[in-house]
């Protein structure tokens, strides 16, 4: 296997690689974005959307 | 050792072109759509929540940015305010309970765009409640007021930043936040010294001293901006700079000297010195490159169609980040995973992938998939192409 065909086939695992951490980041956009989280006194948490 | 400064520059040079005016200007296009596209979708009505962080609240009235709150019998249950900070990736925006004796009583996280890693870090903590009963608006000292959360201390800062001050905001309309004070450490230390280092550099003659010089800007950035701070330049930190996601100066020094300092050093001098002498990823790749004598490998024809990869990836981290307002999800660089060795299953196969190519070609993900370097490379030939016409002179000439 050409030097060539070795950095092609880098290139192109490592972008499949990428785009699904992209993916994988950008999935959960919503419950990411509103968290929701409350914190109350006498340290209630509740939780709504994410 | 093969992996020569000489041959690194080289290298770099060969990265240089004319600009792509069309592609350059679909780039922007993208950008722009997606920077409005995440702006018309952001950000929701506040006054709604206000009874979650102050129940019992039956109406809400609002005067200016503070909420007061009022219960069944009508007596005042105490007043609410909404603020941002930003933290490593992105803003947390949160909206702040406070009784009418001046004590926090409820805090809403509304929205968050930090990184996802690092904002679990300080709900799994539960780092917010910390602040619960304390008096608004007073600075809180993390560590010693209110617990820190190690391996995520931007986030954490971004969270005091906020609630600090929405607490500002209720104490008095009128009053203007009281700008934090300034801090200067180990960051802000190593990274001016990087810099310098940098630039003495290039004043350097002998081929020897250089070399001394540059592995040892590499090793330090490597140990302090990598292992110890995990805090190198990201494609996120350009996707908050678009998204108008600018911290506090005074807390985060830091950021404006890597963005600033780096940005501007391209602008000014048309070099960068980050990638070649600054990056801790780098480094580590030189680190791996002298484990298998590893030489750069740019074939001319293959390479100049593989440019377009690390450009485009940008392009695209960037507009995702600006779509969503999630800068920080923008990063999908192995740096992370590397210098917190905490990441999924992709990003380590990503890194273990870069580190065993590494030991063969001499940095593989600087020249085939950064966006960190792409966007730098751009802005070099975008003030050379600037340059040469302010100075009217043809761009053959330019090259």
């Amino acid at each position: 296997m050409n030097v060539r065909r070795s950095i092609q086939i880098f290139v192109f695992v490592c972008v499949f690689l990428v785009l699904i951490i992209l993916a994988e980041a950008f999935q959960d956009t919503d419950s990411g974005a509103l968290s929701g989280e409350i914190y109350l006194r006498p340290y209630i948490v509740e939780s709504r959307g994410g | 050792m093969t992996t020569s400064l000489n041959s690194i520059e080289q290298s770099g040079a060969r990265r240089s072109s004319r600009l792509p005016w069309l592609e350059s200007l679909i780039a922007v296009f993208i950008l722009l759509a997606a920077w409005l596209y995440g702006f018309l979708n952001t950000r929701s009505p506040v006054a709604p929540l206000v009874p979650n962080v102050l129940p019992g609240a039956q109406r809400v009235e609002a005067r200016g940015e503070v909420f007061t709150a009022y219960g069944a019998d009508g007596q005042v249950l105490g007043y609410a305010a909404a603020a941002d900070a930003t933290g490593y990736g992105g803003p947390i925006y949160l909206l702040v309970g406070v009784d009418p004796a001046g004590q926090i009583a409820g805090i809403q996280i509304i929205e968050q765009r930090e990184t996802p890693g690092f904002y679990a870090l300080l709900r799994d903590r539960r780092f917010v409640e910390g602040f619960l009963d304390r008096p608004a608006g007073q600075p809180v000292t993390l560590g010693e007021d209110v617990d820190s959360v190690s391996g995520a201390t931007l986030s954490a800062e971004a969270v005091a930043q906020a609630v600090y001050l929405a607490g500002q905001k209720i104490q008095s309309e009128a009053l203007e936040p009281t700008p934090p004070p300034l801090r200067i450490g180990l960051p802000e230390i190593t990274l001016v010294a990087l810099f310098l280092g940098s630039l003495a550099l290039a004043r350097v003659r002998q081929p020897r001293g250089r070399k001394i010089l540059r592995w040892a800007l590499l090793l330090t950035s490597m140990a302090i901006i990598g292992f110890v701070l995990n805090q190198p330049l990201t494609i996120a930190n350009f996707a908050s700079l678009l998204a108008g996601y600018w911290p506090t100066w005074q807390d985060h020094l830091y950021w404006y000297l890597l963005l600033f300092g780096m940005v501007g050093y391209v602008l000014l001098a048309g070099k960068n010195i980050y990638c070649h002498t600054i990056c801790p990823f780098g480094a580590v790749q030189e680190c791996f490159a002298l484990l298998g004598d590893a030489k750069p490998v740019l074939p001319p024809p293959l390479y100049k169609r593989l440019k377009w990869v690390p450009r485009w990836l940008a392009v695209l981290a960037l507009a995702l980040g600006l779509a969503f307002r999630m800068p920080g999800a923008a990063s999908f660089e192995p740096f992370g995973t590397l210098f917190s060795f905490s990441a999924g299953f992709f990003p380590w196969m990503l890194l273990v992938i870069v580190l065993f190519a590494s030991m063969i070609i001499l940095r593989p993900f600087c020249y085939y998939l950064c966006p960190v370097g792409a966007v730098l490379d751009f802005l070099i030939l975008l003030r050379k192409q600037v340059k040469g016409r302010w100075n009217k002179k043809p761009l053959a000439s330019a090259k």
